[in-house]
């Protein structure tokens, strides 16, 4: 978007400038990590609670039932999973060495077999898994939070570094909740309190998840769920840690988009159930699995409950009995759409991918900086000479300033109006002709787009020097002008 | 519930109900009335269980399948946000307890408009300072006593409802803890039921919308053996909500045993309900055994006097001495009046002043910290610190308000005891033994510990009314209060610039000083607020202690003093009567006698059935 190196450039000469100072020393491998990171594709983890759906919502997004899931607590390991050439899986110990381990896949999830390998001394597991959906994002399943088993708890915490003065793994993070807990704004509030790694309202999206549960499988259920995901995407604390609440049935889609024809099948027959019988089975649970009531086995009722939950089941018998669903393609497209998987596909393109680059030079640049301090305590000079160009980079790179622009506004510490906070995304909105971004017809002249942005500089100027701002809102007003400029740049380059 | 176990409380309610109508045949309506009155509250007693936990687990659905009706509102998005009491009543009717400003105000609302009143979207805030709702239904499962409290989820930003609720345990007679099937308990939710135990003794898991899962019997397993390692082991019941109002509506008792509602109702019934009454049975007995004595003693009285008519005339010398020292305790000068009125004002300025110490001392401590605070996360812990504390304070003020009025009565008692020791009745055939008639009060069997406030076993906390008023006072204060200290967390305005550089600018410094010292302001304001309403509440409540045992103490010496009086009249009476009247006089007294003697076995096999 401008003439400069970009940040990611930037960022990748920084590592260059460490390599040099730590060249043969044991660091050397962190400084070669951070590089290949910054290369690789953007990492976004799924956190929440236990039991919030985290494996589920992972297996949707994929598009396949690779994360084992189950009723109990079942995801112990932070567990990566990454595109590539072939099938493997390797356990990344504490001591940072990589060891492989025996899988097999059972109803296509996969069984992973520790071998004899202490569980403690595991940090992550890593699947690799040639899957266009994980060419661009690596996601990352963790343990859920506030489990019982504290070890689960403490894996996701330390991998999210919270509490530790490292930066996170994660470029950007899916927070999962069912209603909005104190436990769920805790996480979010300490996720946002670390240093430069830390996420912000830019970087997360919540999940208000088994969305379909919360209105008690009602046919309605979803539309109930996106009410309530709007009233707390208004509220006001929510909006200081993520912008969006998206409402999902993971089940739902996680089943729609690995439906099987034997399954639509079976659907159709048991839709051909009298009724009164149906409407019966369709109450609870283990009536459903009631042996008197359908001539499906009972083992074949309890695979299907498995896959669709009640509200799915309901809701297909209600598609298929109506006419609307006929086909596994009907069937599943309907799965699909109902589960809202598609608002956060739509999130992930437009907010997370566009931003990579800058989020995981921003992570980068995080990494450089504890490296830097880290070689303070033994090096002042070479510790120092790498912490000011990191300091250096971060205030000269526009995009940086950009991102603390949407942190500061978006979290809520500068207050813009509504119309300036518009202003504001259209702004910053990656990826978009440079008309848009001045919200201008396509069609506009050259001299309307130079005239518009110069007129937005002078606007902002004028109000970055207002007296009354502090210091976070006259920064806030200058990077509006910086980018505007940024623009102008581009209209007159063209 | 079985027959045998409904036998001692039936039992003991209708001997009571024999010596009423004896005593009102004897002519002593005071008596019989008391008695009457004292049977009705076996048969019926308060019996207080408390619906708790995590928010939007189905507390409030559980409520209405357990009842039968669809009072509490129940919605996917809204939680109850005030504590709901829900008893038993001719009619429906919902009575609003709020305060607006400092007026307290009582008011019968609309049923259909309840959902304004107890949820967070219909009262956002609690603007209304609603405290409390009472519901009247009409309930065959209310009607022996038995009172629901539905209360506010736990969870939520702030959390103060948990620290409230814990603080009314010592209060209840049993817990219902609520979670749904769809997930294992979490770490906080067995934390919390390891914490209720040591508060209340009687406590069930419903494991709730198990219509849904059908892994709900592993979910079970797993919760149980979760709970077990915690040390923890209560009665774990898999119910859906959905099924039992399905149910209800066709009449479909095969479905309604499916629900698990009927299971659950099982287990209340054994675990709290039928407790509750035989410890109710206990103490009407008890109360019985004392106006059994001073009927015993009225009749023996006057049988002597019959018999021998020069006996009859000290008799009826000695009882008159007896009533006019009775004389002496009714007037408002008596010692023991004067004795109540300086006790209670000790016990409420006691209780005051270490209230307004301890919460001195948690807000100094608190601002302390808040200068020391760094990260959300602390910011966080210390506001739940706060409330905690602030729970421990105010239930700790009203244990002692209690255990205060106990000392009390027993103070009372020990005076009274010692000032009718001075009467001398020898030539009573039974004289009636002061001490132990004065004294109603049984061993309650069900102590509860008042968990770490108190630490040491407690007793007649239970159905304490305080409890309820304290209960009610703080899932309002708290909640709320804590809300404005964690809105001005100075750790957010930091973040801000932690976010850009590392260094905190000066003027982003001075922001974060600003905020520093508006949280102190606000935790001063907080303990303030919070000092007005429990002082205020002090009051009242010291007030009705003080009004409950002059009352009570004024009807036991009125009872004393017309046994005494009739006795006098009796025995002097009898001296006049020819001996055909004196005959049939004797064979009445004879029959009284009698039906005394069988109530008093009645009695005695009932009460001897509890141990």
């Amino acid at each position: 978007m401008n003439a400069q190196p970009s940040a990611l450039d930037r960022v990748l000469g920084l590592c260059d400038l460490a390599a040099g100072i730590v060249r043969g020393t044991a660091r050397a491998d962190e400084v070669e990590r951070i590089r290949v990171r910054l290369q690789g594709p953007l990492r976004v983890a799924i956190a929440g609670r236990v039991k919030a759906g985290k494996s589920t919502l992972l297996n949707a997004l994929v598009g396949e039932r690779l994360a084992p899931t189950d009723a109990g607590e079942c995801t112990k390991m932070v567990t990566w999973y990454q595109d590539g050439l072939t099938y493997d899986v390797h356990a990344i110990g504490r001591d940072g060495v990589a060891r492989p381990l025996a899988f097999q896949r059972i109803d296509g999830a996969l069984r992973v077999e520790l071998a004899g390998v202490d569980p403690e001394t595991i940090e992550r597991v890593v699947v690799t898994w040639p899957s266009a959906a994980l060419r661009d994002v690596t996601l990352i399943d963790t343990p859920g939070l506030a489990s019982i088993d504290d070890s689960n708890s403490l894996r996701t915490r330390e991998f999210l570094a919270m509490g530790e003065d490292r930066p996170s793994d994660a470029d950007a993070v899916i927070y999962l909740m069912r209603h909005l807990h104190r436990r769920d704004a805790e996480f979010l509030g300490a996720f946002l309190d670390r240093s430069v790694a830390a996420s912000s309202p830019i970087n997360a999206v919540s999940v208000l998840s088994r969305a379909d549960e919360i209105g008690a499988c009602r046919l309605d259920a979803m539309a109930s769920a996106a009410r309530i995901a709007d009233r707390y995407q208004r509220d006001p604390v929510v909006r200081t840690l993520c912008t969006n609440v998206v409402p999902i049935a993971g089940l739902i889609a996680e089943t729609g988009l690995t439906l099987r024809e034997d399954e639509a099948a079976a659907l159709r027959l048991l839709a051909d159930t009298p009724d009164e019988v149906l409407e019966r089975m369709l109450l609870s649970a283990d009536g459903f699995c009631d042996g008197e009531s359908s001539d499906l086995t009972i083992e074949l009722r309890r695979g299907l409950l498995d896959r669709f939950g009640l509200c799915g089941l309901r809701l297909m018998m209600h598609d298929v009995q109506s006419g609307r669903c006929k086909t596994a393609v009907d069937m599943s497209n309907r799965l699909v759409a109902d589960s809202g998987l598609d608002e956060l596909r739509r999130l992930i393109a437009e907010r997370f991918l566009p931003r990579a680059r800058v989020l995981q030079a921003r992570t980068g640049l995080g990494a450089l900086r504890n490296l830097a301090r880290a070689i303070t305590a033994e090096d002042p000079t070479q510790g120092r000479q790498l912490d000011a160009e990191v300091e250096r980079v971060e205030s000269s790179v526009l995009d940086f300033a950009q991102l603390r622009l949407a942190h500061l506004v978006l979290s809520g510490i500068v207050r813009f109006s509504t119309d300036e906070r518009d202003e504001m995304e259209r702004l910053l909105a990656v990826d978009t002709p440079v008309r848009a971004r001045l919200a201008l017809d396509e069609a506009a002249a050259t001299a309307d787009v130079t005239g518009a942005a110069l007129d937005a500089v002078g606007r902002w100027r004028t109000r970055s020097a207002d007296p009354m701002h502090d210091s976070a809102s006259a920064e806030a007003c200058e990077t509006m002008a910086h980018s505007f400029e940024a623009l102008y740049a581009q209209a007159t380059a063209t | 519930m079985t027959s045998t176990d409904e036998a001692t409380p039936a039992a003991t309610a209708r001997a009571v109900l024999g010596i009423a109508a004896i005593a009102e045949k004897m002519g002593r309506g005071d008596i019989g009335g008391r008695l009457r009155i004292a049977a009705a509250r076996a048969g019926r007693p308060a019996t207080i269980v408390c619906v708790v936990g995590e928010f939007k687990q189905g507390k409030s659905s559980l409520v209405n399948a357990l009842i039968g009706t669809d009072i509490c509102p129940v919605d996917d998005d809204l939680a109850t946000s005030a504590m709901t009491l829900i008893h038993h009543g001719a009619d429906v009717e919902v009575t609003v307890r709020r305060r607006q400003g400092e007026q307290s105000l009582v008011e019968q609302i609309d049923a259909a408009a309840i959902t304004s009143w107890v949820t967070e979207a219909g009262n956002p805030d609690n603007a209304k300072g609603v405290e409390r709702v009472e519901i009247s239904v009409p309930s065959a499962l209310l009607a022996d006593g038995l009172v629901f409290v539905d209360t506010p989820g736990m969870g939520g930003l702030g959390a103060g409802h948990a620290a409230a609720t814990l603080a009314f345990l010592p209060f209840a007679d049993g817990l219902v803890f609520v979670s749904d099937a769809s997930a294992e308990l979490s770490q906080p939710e067995v934390a919390f039921l390891d914490q209720a135990r040591d508060a209340c003794p009687n406590v069930l898991f419903a494991l709730t919308k198990a219509d849904l899962y059908q892994s709900w019997s592993r979910i079970r397993a797993l919760d149980i053996a979760h709970l077990e390692q915690a040390g923890v082991k209560i009665p774990t019941l898999a119910v859906s909500s959905q099924l039992r109002s399905v149910a209800v509506a066709r009449g479909d008792s095969a479905l309604d045993q499916q629900s698990g509602i009927p299971a659950l109702l099982d287990v209340l019934d054994s675990e709290i309900v039928s407790p509750a009454k035989h410890l109710a049975a206990r103490r009407a007995a008890i109360e019985a055994m004392g106006a059994l004595d001073l009927l015993d003693a009225s009749v023996a009285g006057e049988l002597d006097a019959l018999a021998d008519p020069q006996r009859g005339a000290a008799i009826a010398a000695e009882a008159d001495t007896a009533k006019q020292r009775l004389d002496h305790l009714r007037g408002p000068g008596a010692r023991w009046t004067i004795v109540v009125g300086d006790r209670v004002t000790d016990v409420s300025s006691d209780v005051s002043f270490r209230f307004r110490d301890g919460m001195r001392k948690i807000v100094r401590n608190i601002e302390e910290e808040i200068e020391q605070l760094k990260t959300a996360k602390e910011w966080d812990d210390l506001s739940r610190v706060l409330q905690t504390q602030v729970a421990e304070a105010v239930t700790e003020a009203f244990v002692r308000l209690e255990t205060g009025a106990a000392e009390i009565r027993d103070a009372v008692l020990e005076l009274l005891a010692q000032d009718m020791c001075e009467v001398t009745l020898p030539s009573f055939a039974t004289p009636i033994d002061v001490s132990t008639f004065w004294s109603s009060k049984p061993i309650d069997v069900r102590a509860s510990r008042g968990g770490k406030v108190v630490g040491e076993a407690l007793t007649g906390l239970r159905g304490a009314q305080s409890g309820i008023i304290m209960f009610g006072m703080m899932s309002q204060f708290l909640p709320a209060g804590i809300g404005v200290l964690l809105a001005s967390n100075p750790v957010t305005l930091g973040l801000g610039a932690v976010f850009g550089g590392m260094q905190l600018a000066e003027a982003q410094k001075r922001k974060v000083a600003q905020r520093r010292q508006q949280a102190r302001t606000n935790a001063r304001q907080f303990s303030d607020d919070v000092q007005f309403e429990v002082g205020n509440t002090i009051g009242e409540i010291v007030r009705a202690i003080q009004r409950s045992i002059r009352d009570e103490f004024t009807q036991r010496i009125a009872e004393l003093h017309e046994t005494y009086a009739e006795t006098a009249r009796a025995a002097t009476e009898s001296i006049a009567r020819d001996s055909a009247d004196r005959t049939r006089r004797t064979e009445l007294l004879h029959v009284f006698s009698d039906q005394l003697a069988q109530q008093r076995a009645a009695l005695d096999a009932a009460v001897g059935a509890f141990a």
